[in-house]
């Protein structure tokens, strides 16, 4: 039996707040995570600037990637 | 019904659900602590005379006539029409665009870019820029005027070709050998019955019937958008961040989805369509209406993604699993980041408590664009691969399927459904009629089981209902959140009924503005368990403020006031509903209920769970299958309104067999391009297709919150594609373990046993 995981605990630190998901919308990041997913979405993240899942740099959006280091980057520093 | 408010220490509540056809009732009481002011808990003890009814739509007079006004149907004064120019590549670069002709044109109002030259183009469909005029074929002509220059890469649009993708034979099985697994593999070395297949699925476009788009209306600096979308609030805040370079806020976006024509998961963003329409918009100073058209939507909307898995597993002696190996592979488009595009494939797991498991989960990119959640993601491809080997390694033990999995279901519930839903069916004497071995038509039945893994939101962040009761006896109830179909009108109106005590005529219910209280995103079956609390507890709010002006009237303590049939006052001094409200004066009570935190504690189940049961007949001249009867015994928490429940049982598996059956995407390797673009050549399940459709609704009182509902959108959809196909190898004596189940693949199924 895996620990009990929720979706914030899924979150890299610090992540673009451009980044959406579904999962903001219907649930809220509290919730617990019932499979063993890596990351707290279900695969299609899009960016609140362009509507796409591409980013303003042109690379695709992802948790892994919109962090700090990226140069669209919209959030507060780190 | 209603009881006193106020803090309550702990409340003891039965929790369960009553037997089915003479099966056990499962109950049993709980103690739980409403949050102070909530209403208090409804469970399997407490009439209900609305909720749980067969009522109709409330909106369904509306729908039918047309007075129901979806975004496409918004017209305003001076709108504009729009549309985009679509990448005809699938993989390469923008170097050249120019918009200047298509701007000179007459009746252009506005054209932006919607990708910079140098960026990549991802798949065929692309969106490049948008052009807004006075009528579509203006702006046609206007998007043929545009000039894009491509610089052309090799592409791959077949997602089992690309580099990572797994070694197939030419029946279609995982060639490669499985990684070592020590545990697992002394598992299946003790296994009585031990099997291994591959199973497949094919892409699935969401087809809702209404496309994907918006209406924009930019007034000075506020901005109001009509959009078909799954989400009010979310495409609000998006909007807002993607225009707040012209100074847009928050709270200046208004956006609109009173009605919305079917969203499956596809419709939770703006989309580049919604934020071209404002741009466009904003840059002509006038309104302008975008819809994509169905080619659009089958190639740029997002998709349920293809699957692929491979399954290994063994039962004892005994006939219990005691090995279950699985992995499997999701083609997800461009988007693959990590391993992770939204391709996963989920297995049920409730069978495999006492085996020796394994899981592994990789997604692979093609050049196609993204998927998106699609109801009950990864579940139908899923549980079509795990049924389906299920039935082969019961086929292969020598034990009914049905017995199979009474053995390894380690889900009470489901083993009452299991039981019920057989005995409704007849399954085991329509599993036991012979076919003749030289008959044209061959009849087969299946099973397939289900499950939810949540109950839906907990009430984080706390979306909230307004209720009003006027001096005219009338109530209104409104909520921010969208109903995409599902029936969320008549579920609030249904329960504020309730909890007022009136006819349900007397409540309308508005849903799909923002300027009304937040609600959710209507995605993984959220929706009807967030906001039935809320709407329960803003009309418990509401009728404590009404139960004020008739104790005041009767001279009576507000605490003996009660609302029911029609009727408010105490036990022995009482008004008729409409004589009460006539106490409120001219401003109506106005309250805001709130959705409080789920109880503490496990609810009495955390998930929602349902079987399926199919026949089908199969032409063995032609390969036609045609799906002849299925049944449905599905939990739903709380049930609100029945007949739209039931409504959502029946769509689900109208779905599934339209995704067993015909449903897939067929892609051009050498364009790039899909052929099958269109709802011709794209076939979904058909008004002659539809079989006769059983459903049997389990209440389940779950004691999770004052309204213990759950949703229904995911959970019956899980099962009927794989209900469908092993009703096929029961009537072929033959698997077909690719999706969909087309003639060729029964008739090469008969090949091959004969």
């Amino acid at each position: 039996m895996q620990p009990e995981k929720k979706r914030a605990d899924l979150l890299p630190a610090h992540l673009c707040p451009s980044l959406l998901l579904k999962q903001i919308l219907t649930h809220g990041l509290d919730e617990v995570v019932h499979d063993d997913r890596r990351y707290p979405g279900d695969g299609y993240y899009w960016c609140s600037r362009t509507c796409t899942c591409v980013g303003p740099d042109d690379e695709v959006v992802h948790p892994s990637r919109c962090v700090p280091e990226r140069a669209c980057y919209d959030g507060p520093q780190a | 019904m209603t009881a006193p408010a106020g803090p309550r220490d702990g409340v003891e509540i039965t929790v369960g659900y009553r037997g089915l056809g003479g099966m056990p009732d499962r109950l049993e009481a709980r103690a739980v602590e409403p949050a102070e002011g909530d209403a208090p808990p409804w469970d399997a003890n407490t009439p209900l005379r609305q909720v749980g009814g067969d009522h109709d739509r409330v909106d369904g007079l509306a729908k039918a006539s047309g007075r129901a006004k979806y975004t496409s149907d918004v017209n305003l004064p001076g709108l504009l029409q729009a549309a985009i120019l679509r990448a005809p590549i699938a993989r390469g670069k923008l170097v050249q665009l120019e918009l200047d002709a298509a701007r000179a044109m007459p009746g252009i109002a506005a054209v932006v870019a919607l990708k910079n030259v140098g960026s990549r183009v991802r798949f065929v469909g692309d969106a490049i820029a948008a052009v807004a005029g006075a009528d579509l074929h203006r702006v046609r002509d206007a998007l043929a005027a545009i000039r894009a220059d491509y610089e052309v890469e090799p592409h791959n649009v077949d997602w089992l070709r690309g580099e990572d993708a797994p070694l197939l034979d030419a029946d279609g099985e995982i060639a490669e050998p499985w990684p070592e697994a020590v545990a697992l593999e002394g598992a299946l070395a003790l296994a009585a019955t031990t099997h291994g297949a591959t199973y497949r699925t094919e892409v699935q476009t969401h087809s809702s019937l209404e496309p994907h788009g918006a209406t924009a209306r930019w007034q000075g600096e506020d901005l109001e958008v009509w959009s078909s979308t799954q989400a009010t609030f979310g495409v609000r805040g998006e909007l807002a961040q993607a225009l707040k370079g012209r100074g847009l806020r928050v709270g200046a976006v208004t956006v609109h989805a009173e009605y919305v024509g079917g969203g499956f998961g596809s419709k939770f963003g703006a989309g580049v369509e919604g934020l071209a329409c404002c741009l466009l918009a904003h840059a002509a100073k006038a309104p302008v209406k975008l819809m994509l058209d169905r080619f659009e939507e089958h190639t740029t909307a997002g998709n349920r993604p293809a699957a692929l898995l491979q399954l290994r597993g063994g039962l004892d002696a005994e006939g219990r699993l005691i090995a279950w190996d699985v992995r499997s592979y999701g083609g997800c488009g461009f988007n693959v980041e990590r391993g992770d595009g939204g391709g996963n494939v989920a297995v049920p797991d409730y069978y495999t408590r006492a085996a020796k498991t394994r899981r592994k989960h990789t997604d692979l990119p093609a050049d196609t664009d993204p998927a998106r959640a699609m109801r009950a993601p990864g579940h139908p491809q899923g549980w079509f691969g795990a049924e389906l080997f299920l039935d082969e390694l019961a086929h292969k033990a020598g034990i009914d399927p049905l017995e199979l999995r009474l053995r390894n279901d380690s889900q009470t519930m489901r083993q009452d459904q299991w039981r019920f839903g057989a005995e409704r069916f007849g399954w085991a004497a329509a599993r036991a009629r012979p076919n003749a071995p030289d008959a044209r038509f061959r009849r087969g039945v299946g099973l397939a089981s289900a499950r939810w893994s949540q109950l839906g939101s907990a009430g984080r962040p706390p979306h909230g209902v307004q209720c009003r009761i006027h001096r005219d006896g009338s109530v209104e109830v409104r909520s921010g959140a969208q109903d995409i179909g599902t029936g969320l009108k008549t579920v609030l109106a249904l329960i504020a009924a309730e909890e007022l005590g009136i006819d349900p005529k007397l409540v309308q219910a508005f849903t799909g503005h923002t300027g009304d209280p937040s609600g959710p995103g209507s995605g993984g079956s959220t929706t009807t368990p967030s906001l039935s609390p809320a709407v329960r507890h803003a009309a418990f709010l509401a009728r404590q403020q009404l139960a004020g002006f008739v104790a005041t009237h009767l001279g009576a303590d507000a605490a003996e006031i009660d609302c029911r049939d029609g009727t408010v006052g105490t036990r022995t001094q009482r008004l008729a509903w409409a004589e009460a409200c006539k106490l409120i004066g001219p401003n109506p009570i106005d309250v805001r209920g709130q959705r409080f935190p789920n109880y503490g504690g496990k609810p009495f189940s955390a998930s929602v769970c349902g079987c399926q049961f199919a026949e089908v007949e199969v032409d063995t001249w032609t390969g036609q299958v045609r799906v002849l009867r299925m049944l449905a015994v599905q939990d739903c928490g709380l049930v609100i309104a029945k007949k739209l429940a039931e409504s959502q049982v029946l769509g689900a598996m109208l779905q599934g067999i339209s995704f067993a059956l015909h449903e897939q995407r067929i892609m051009d390797r050498q364009s790039g391009r899909m052929l099958n673009g269109d709802f011709l050549r794209y076939k979904i399940l058909g008004s002659a297709d539809v079989p006769e459709l059983d459903c049997v609704l389990m209440t389940v009182h779950n004691g999770h919150s004052s309204t213990p509902a759950a949703g229904l959108g995911e959970p019956p959809a899980v099962a009927a594609p794989a209900a469908v196909a092993t009703a096929v190898f029961h009537a072929l004596g033959e698997p077909v373990r690719h999706l969909p189940i087309t003639p060729d693949k029964v008739l090469a199924a008969l090949a091959r046993r004969a």
